[in-house]
């Protein structure tokens, strides 16, 4: 999986550093509406992926197997 | 639509400012709605782990060898500019040869060999008689001492102007170099 680098960033700043909004306004030099915007999509586009990869999974899962 | 709302609430949980009822809101949906459990459930194991995540720290070093590589890259790049400038310097080297050759070195030995010495066999064969040795000497000396003058002044020329040119290009080149670090700044 490969977010673009954009939307990395942001979750990366906010979830992994514990970083608050304003710390990261100050790093990216964004405005805070894009900031939440950015996160929002990351999210978002993380929890797509993520769904789309467990149906994969399950797609070739072998029921009943082991 | 009651999902997307949930979906609303559950950005607001993991931007951590969500209220007490809200939180419930999302509990009590997701008792009810087995893709929304799933949903936040992959979303918060994602962000937990992402959370736990080790800090890496850059080794020592780190940004000046990157920015090292990309100097080292982009001194041989071919960018657009960079190839103009010196398609350009040729091109003007070459005119600049053309001129040189076709006003400068071409008259130099137009005037001062074939026409002067043409003009040497014809009056020494007018004279050939009374004063041979004489006009040979008269002529030559004539010659050297027109060469010599055309010379000076021709070599005065010269210099200058590639005295101009090779400024000129110095000026475009420090010019580029220094626009070049205003924009790397």
């Amino acid at each position: 999986m490969k977010l673009p680098d954009k939307y990395r960033e942001f979750l990366i700043l906010f979830h992994h550093r514990n970083l608050s909004y304003q710390e990261i306004m100050d790093i990216t030099g964004e405005s805070l509406t894009i900031v939440k915007n950015r996160l929002y999509r990351a999210r978002q586009m993380l929890k797509e992926e993520l769904i789309s990869r467990e149906k994969e999974r399950e797609k070739y899962a072998v029921p009943g197997n082991k | 639509m009651q999902c997307q709302e949930i979906n609303n609430l559950v950005m607001k949980y993991f931007d951590g400012n969500i209220s007490e009822l809200e939180r419930e809101m999302i509990i009590k949906h997701n008792e009810k709605c087995n893709r929304c459990a799933e949903e936040f459930g992959l979303l918060r194991n994602a962000i937990d782990t992402l959370e736990e995540l080790p800090e890496i720290e850059v080794p020592a070093g780190f940004e000046s060898r990157v920015m090292q590589g990309i100097l080292s890259r982009r001194a041989y790049s071919t960018n657009p500019k960079i190839v103009a400038f010196w398609l350009l310097s040729v091109l003007g080297l070459m005119v600049f040869g053309w001129n040189m050759a076709a006003y400068v070195i071409m008259p130099l030995i137009r005037e001062s060999g074939i026409i002067i010495a043409a003009n040497n066999v014809l009056l020494y064969g007018f004279n050939v008689v009374s004063g041979i040795l004489r006009e040979i000497v008269i002529t030559a000396s004539m010659l050297l001492g027109k060469i010599l003058v055309m010379r000076n002044v021709l070599l005065r020329d010269y210099i200058t102007s590639v005295t101009l040119i090779v400024l000129a290009f110095m000026a475009i080149n420090v010019f580029l170099a220094y626009r070049r670090k205003l924009q790397e700044n």
